[in-house]
């Protein structure tokens, strides 16, 4: 069946001899035309390569999109998948369905089969060497069997990647010159013969695509080609998190290297010391953020960049910082734990790691980042917080947004910087005509801070607890004043207007309110805009400052709501049980009872999985609507 | 010029009289005298123990952290700040036991810190445990009754293995030869360590007799092989500089990059 296509939009115009046994035609306004591929190999063998040649193919054709990638824990021989869902505008999630899926190879196909959602709405196109089917996949719409691997090797290549590479970008449309384009991008370090014989392999796959297309047919109405070349990036999460900081001005970084965070350290390295910074690839975590400490304590802005099991390692000399109140940012780019876990993977298990994660009574700082994009606004502000206040900000990020190439419009720049230098650069009350106190009890709670070098400001920073004047101290009136002090200097943070992201201006009133937090806010959205399509609205909130919470304006929104619900990718609720836990203090601090759902990764949250839980909160709605499409 | 007693910040030693670091605190302060160091551009950054204590009894910025981790701390002072004179200290179980990964990876990195082990032999703040540089058959810890039974840690031989490029032992009853070690330290270009004796009258009291037991050792070398031989055949109480060879220190300078678009990478 044949659809009309509004101007500007990626549409599907499903093959005439296809039964479309997919939900009703999609109105091509107020929603997200998208499409999603999957490509499936075994490790090593360059479907992740392919994956990200494509992206850049689209971004080329003026579409927008997501990559993400899938791994074992294996370098190569394992499983690998690229998944690319692309779309007329911003893609921020992998959404619920996918309509093509490429196989080269079966082989450990099932350790990742949760991860691609086959149903009947998926055309399969398997290589002939692909091997044997696995039992119990759902039936897809159709499936061709198509010999990649001996054109590869007709061409003089074993590299059958670069085939379906060039067969799925000619079935999107993508020109020739773009798809060469994105190939010599991607093979840059290469040699030029290698290079040549890649663009043979992948102009033969989409000769191939001419005489056995997918059968189903995507209409791309990209916009104008000038308008969108140069003016549109491709960054993972992990990039933008080493963007941000380094634009905050963020001048040292000392790590120890663990998945997914690694390449936000691998990134830094190649840029820090253009702009006079210094990467230290410690020897243990312990030592990666001790480093941090001492940078900051120099006045030198720092952070660290760590996974779950690294910042557990840290999480002592975290105290530290809180009470010696040294600037320190702390990024944890989430995985499927606890130990060593599911590596490779996402999860949002760590809230309670950074949140209650410390000894002692050590408020800090923790932030989530709400997008790919957000990573760098969120980076940003955790630099500036941590500057200006004297203090730990730990950022949650995950596997996600850290490890998913997107295509997005160019960032603004945040603007955290100037309040980062202002304050490290010297404090003109230090100017030692009258004693120093470094830890003076001010009313804001933050003390003015001397660096070393300054004449007059000397004093010698402790984790031990200390009275105004930095001397050790074991006093109880010491050690409620510094704990007081310590805490009060975090609470004007609640005012911020960057606490959170609102779908809407009204936050909740009369709808109901879905509450989520880090990668589940993009998704949220998405469930948003399906629900809408069936009559229900809600409002969706993504909380990116979870310590010091904003509890007053979250009691508002789930007051003016309905009802609310809370969700996150971890089997405890960390985050809903953290909430709840401010219930206990007072009738006058008492939220509104609220559901959650929560479950583990290594799966991804999908935008028709939440429309499934609000749905099942709504019993009118889904008696009239059926039930959402898993 | 400041005299030696200016470099002290007043603050009240929480020490036990005879203990070692008296001389210690003392030798820091003729060194620092002896060098004309600016106190503000000083640092003196610790671990936990009794020796950590030091920073806040001198007259210069100091950092006390926590428990094994002065060294990492001090790397990424001196990393992000070089224009400061960064000295690291503890005692050995400290440097040795909790902080050791530290200690070895400090002498490879040849980052240009000072690093003074005030060695006791013992955990004194937690009131006399055995440490790694503890004799095997000591039975004066109810933790380990029957001594640690463990071969000692032998700090200077595992340093000069690390790559530490300046290499000394010197003894709390000499403050005098500490003080001058220190000044050399101070001016190695390089990861400088010193192993002093420091005694603990209160858990060791045999340490007394140190003073007639420890010798100067006048063999300081450039010869890895020869300070290797000499530190295998040490008794553990010779003191001298025993091994002084520079090499480059880290972060290596590399040729200034021109200031870039950090933001090109990502552009299409």
């Amino acid at each position: 069946m044949d659809t009309i296509v509004g101007p500007g939009r990626l549409f599907i115009r499903r093959a005439a001899n296809v039964t479309d046994i997919s939900q009703t035609e999609r109105e091509p306004q107020n929603q997200m035309t998208s499409l999603t591929i999957a490509m499936v190999g075994s490790g090593g063998a360059g479907v992740v390569a392919s994956g990200e040649m494509l992206l850049r193919a689209a971004a080329g054709m003026g579409l927008y999109g997501i990559l993400r990638k899938t791994f074992g824990p294996q370098i190569r021989g394992g499983e690998s998948a690229a998944i690319v869902r692309l779309g007329t505008e911003v893609v921020a999630n992998l959404g619920s369905e996918l309509e093509v899926l490429l196989v080269l190879d079966w082989n450990n196909f099932q350790r990742f089969a949760d991860e691609i959602p086959i149903s009947e709405a998926t055309v399969l196109i398997q290589d002939l060497q692909a091997g044997e089917h696995p039992q119990n996949l759902p039936e897809p719409r159709q499936t061709l069997t198509l010999d990649f691997l001996g054109l590869a090797k007709s061409l003089g290549s074993s590299h059958s990647n670069l085939a379906l590479l060039g067969y799925v970008a000619d079935w999107l449309g993508c020109p020739s010159d773009i798809i060469d384009s994105a190939i010599r991008h991607r093979l840059r370090e290469h040699s030029q013969e290698t290079i040549e014989l890649a663009i043979t392999v992948a102009l033969g796959g989409a000769q191939l695509q001419q005489d056995k297309p997918i059968p189903l047919q995507p209409i791309l109405s990209a916009p104008e080609k000038t308008n969108s070349i140069g003016k549109r990036w491709i960054a993972n999460g992990n990039q933008l998190i080493g963007l941000g900081a380094l634009e905050a001005g963020i001048r040292f970084v000392a790590a120890y290297p663990i998945t997914p965070a690694s390449d936000v350290l691998e990134w830094m390295a190649g840029e820090i010391e253009s702009v006079g910074g210094h990467l230290v690839q410690a020897e243990d975590e312990l030592a990666a953020v001790n480093m941090t400490i001492g940078a900051g304590f120099g006045g030198i802005p720092a952070m660290t960049a760590t996974s779950g099991p690294g910042m557990a390692l840290m999480s002592e000399a975290m105290g530290l910082a809180v009470a010696s109140e040294t600037p320190l940012v702390v990024v944890d780019v989430m995985r499927g734990g606890p130990s060593t876990g599911i590596p490779t993977k996402s999860e949002q298990s760590d809230f309670n790691l950074a949140v209650y994660g410390l000894h002692g009574d050590a408020p800090h700082v923790v932030l989530s980042a709400l997008s790919v994009a957000d990573c760098h606004f969120t980076a940003g502000w955790a630099t500036g917080i941590a500057t200006e206040r004297q203090t730990l900000v730990v950022v949650l990020s995950d596997q996600f947004l850290g490890q998913s190439s997107q295509i997005m419009p160019p960032l603004a720049n945040t603007n955290f910087s100037a309040s980062a230098a202002q304050q490290l650069e010297g404090d003109t009350e230090v100017d030692g005509t009258q004693r120093y106190f470094r830890y003076l009890d001010t009313d804001s709670g933050i003390s003015p801070l001397a660096l070393p070098g300054q004449p007059g400001g000397m004093f010698t920073a402790d984790g031990l607890e200390h009275n105004a004047a930095a001397v050790p101290s074991p006093k109880a009136a010491d050690h409620e004043q510094q704990l007081a002090k310590r805490l009060r200097k975090l609470d004007s943070l609640v005012e911020s207007e960057h606490w959170a992201e609102h779908s809407s201006e009204q936050r909740g009133q009369g709808s109901m309110l879905l509450i989520c937090w880090g990668s589940l806010y993009q998704v949220a959205l998405e469930a948003q805009d399906k629900l809408r399509e069936k009559g229900i609205d809600i409002v969706v909130m993504g909380i990116r400052l979870l310590s010091p919470l904003p509890l007053e304006e979250i009691k508002q929104a789930m007051q003016q709501a309905t009802q609310t619900l809370v969700i996150e990718q971890n089997q405890l609720g960390q985050f809903a049980h953290y909430l709840r836990s401010f219930d206990r203090q007072g009738q006058d601090a008492a939220l509104p009872p609220f559901h959650q759902y929560c479950r583990p990764g290594p799966t991804l949250f999908t935008p028709a999985e939440i429309v499934t839980q609000i749905q099942a909160l709504i019993p009118d709605q889904t008696a009239t609507e059926g039930s959402a499409r898993q | 010029m400041m005299l030696p007693k200016e470099y002290k910040s007043g603050v009240k030693p929480i020490w036990c009289p005879g203990c070692g670091h008296f001389a210690v605190l003392n030798a820091i302060t003729k060194a620092f005298a002896a060098l004309e160091q600016a106190p503000e551009n000083a640092v003196l950054v610790s671990g936990i123990g009794c020796s950590s204590r030091l920073p806040a009894y001198i007259n210069s910025y100091g950092f006390h952290g926590v428990h094994g981790r002065a060294l990492p701390v001090a790397a990424g002072l001196k990393v992000a700040r070089p224009d400061l004179n960064v000295i690291a200290m503890g005692g050995d179980g400290d440097g040795f036991s909790i902080g050791g990964n530290h200690f070895l990876h400090a002498c490879r990195r040849n980052v240009d810190i000072v690093y003074v082990v005030m060695d006791n032999e013992v955990y004194g703040m937690t009131k006399g445990q055995a440490s790694p540089t503890t004799p095997e058959h000591w039975e004066h810890s109810k933790l380990t009754p029957h001594g640690p039974e463990v071969r000692p840690f032998q700090p200077c031989a595992i340093a000069l293995a690390s790559g530490a490029s300046f290499i000394a032992r010197g003894y709390s009853g000499d403050p005098n030869g500490l003080a001058h070690m220190l000044f050399e330290a101070v001016q190695h270009q390089g990861f400088a360590f010193i192993q002093v004796l420091s005694q603990c009258p209160t858990f060791c009291p045999e340490q007394v007799g140190w003073k007639k037991t420890v010798h100067l050792e006048d063999t300081c070398t450039d010869d890895p092989v020869q300070a290797a031989a000499f530190l295998h055949g040490d008794d553990g109480l010779a003191k001298g500089i025993f091994y002084r060879r520079p090499r480059p220190t880290w972060p290596v300078q590399h040729q200034s990059t021109e200031p870039v678009n950090l933001r090109k990478g990502f552009e299409l």
